[in-house]
């Protein structure tokens, strides 16, 4: 547990981090107990703070809110997993992590040029996991840990943790559809002249895996859904493409 | 920066009655429980229960965003949103990880302090740091306060803090201030001001015999 971070879960529970520190903390979150119940105590302090300037609202207000619910439809109980942050915030957020719609122009002529460096890709993320996964910790308590996230556009998190003096990076998927029969997502790096590297394969939709590569001088990291076995230069449009800037 | 108001009603005699006030209770879990059940039913689209849960908890929603907000016809635009957020993500609050209140006042808070971010920077909001803050006085929060015990109880707890530590979380919760921005307005450096949060908020919790 890195004390830097565990020092901000008071900064965390009053909204007062940057977005930046925010996501590195969620993801210091993760892994690390002592403060998930921290945060969980304090959470339970802030409202009674409010206590302290309640004030009422003007009666008109009421009725507003009253007509606006009935014409407003409901999520679905599922649609919703995660009650931590409100689906607004992500949307609103363009200073980093952003996903990225590749122009398939762009892409492809990567792609031509990716050709040159095949990667072995044969490594599954289930035998990354076993081998690597105090790496996946290590790179997450980090001192100079960095988080990128991103949203697909079916609503699932991928969030890409680099630590530049290990020099190593954790790609995370949470809540991906199932990438079909004989299918895998396989992740990329895109290097500085754009081109897509083979960074590892992953067969589950919620998961972790160690990058392969040079990450350091990594750009992006895309993932795209490959046949099983991946493949030597992506053969399909990215789900998904994290900046990392 | 040293005249910085924390919390309005500090000065009006919360001390002397935290004596008293201190032994009343928490909000009891049964209520804590009926709201939590009222949100069940607000999930599966009962208007009549989400007019229940805005009835017992619109004024410290509506208070805490028109604080950070400042702003009359914003706080009434943010405190809509929050509860239009409520009746549609009814069915996502999990009472597993938390009390209905805090998960509500969670997502007025964010709303609030997202608002106050994008429309004004940091710098702006420095500037104007010690004209509003003279403004408290005359401003219509103090005039509409809704009065509770339990108001009273956390006044008291607050005035365990130090007074280093009060500011910070003052400024950090009710002024939507980052801990950086937090920093640079008390003059300090940055590890002493998440510091002074974190343990101020240790303190209230300990003070307040808050469980989680």
């Amino acid at each position: 547990m890195s004390e830097d971070l565990h020092s901000l879960s008071g900064a965390y529970v009053l909204d007062a981090l940057t977005e930046q520190e925010r996501v590195d903390f969620e993801m210091h979150l993760r892994r690390c107990p002592t403060c998930r119940d921290e945060v969980a105590s304090l959470r339970e302090v802030a409202p009674l703070l409010a206590e302290t300037v309640a004030s009422e609202p003007p009666p008109s207000l009421r009725e507003s809110i009253l007509a606006q619910a009935a014409r407003t439809r409901q999520d679905p109980p599922d649609a919703v997993r995660q009650a931590e942050v409100p689906p607004e915030r992500e949307r609103d957020r363009p200073a980093h992590g952003r996903v990225i719609p590749l122009r398939r122009r762009r892409w492809v002529a990567g792609l031509a040029a990716a050709a040159a460096l095949v990667v072995g890709g044969g490594i599954t993320w289930q035998v990354v996991e076993q081998t690597t996964a105090g790496v996946t910790e290590q790179v997450a308590s980090a001192p100079d840990a960095r988080s990128w996230k991103a949203e697909t556009t079916g609503g699932a998190t991928i969030v890409v943790t680099r630590s530049e003096q290990m020099g190593e990076a954790v790609l995370r998927l949470d809540g991906l559809d199932d990438p079909g029969e004989g299918r895998v997502y396989q992740a990329w790096l895109q290097n500085e002249e754009g081109n897509m590297v083979p960074a590892g394969l992953m067969r589950e939709t919620d998961g972790e895996m160690v990058l392969d590569g040079d990450v350091n001088q990594a750009k992006g990291v895309g993932v795209t859904v490959e046949p099983a076995g991946g493949s030597d230069q992506p053969t399909s449009d990215p789900i998904a493409l994290v900046e990392l800037s | 920066m040293g005249s910085v108001t924390p919390f309005p009603g500090k000065d009006e005699g919360g001390g002397a009655t935290g004596a008293s006030s201190s032994e009343t209770t928490l909000p009891a879990a049964t209520e804590s429980d009926r709201l939590a059940a009222t949100l069940r039913d607000v999930a599966k689209g009962d208007d009549a229960a989400f007019a229940r849960v805005y009835d017992a908890t619109s004024a410290r929603v509506h208070g805490l965003v028109l604080r950070v907000l400042r702003n009359p016809a914003q706080a009434e635009e943010v405190t809509q949103e929050v509860y239009l957020e409520v009746w549609r993500r009814a069915s996502s609050f999990d009472a597993a990880k938390g009390s209905p209140y805090a998960w509500l006042m969670t997502l007025a808070h964010r709303r609030a302090v997202d608002r106050v971010r994008s429309s004004q920077s940091a710098t702006a909001r420095d500037e104007t740091w010690e004209a509003r803050t003279r403004d408290i006085h005359y401003d219509t929060t103090a005039e509409r306060a809704t009065e509770r015990m339990e108001a009273h109880r956390v006044r008291t707890a607050l005035h365990g803090l130090t007074d280093a530590q009060r500011e910070a979380v003052s400024l950090a919760y009710l002024g939507g201030y980052t801990h950086r921005e937090v920093a640079g307005l008390l003059d300090l450096p940055l590890g002493t001001a998440k510091t002074r949060i974190r343990d101020g908020l240790i303190r209230l919790r300990d003070q307040l015999g808050v469980t989680s």
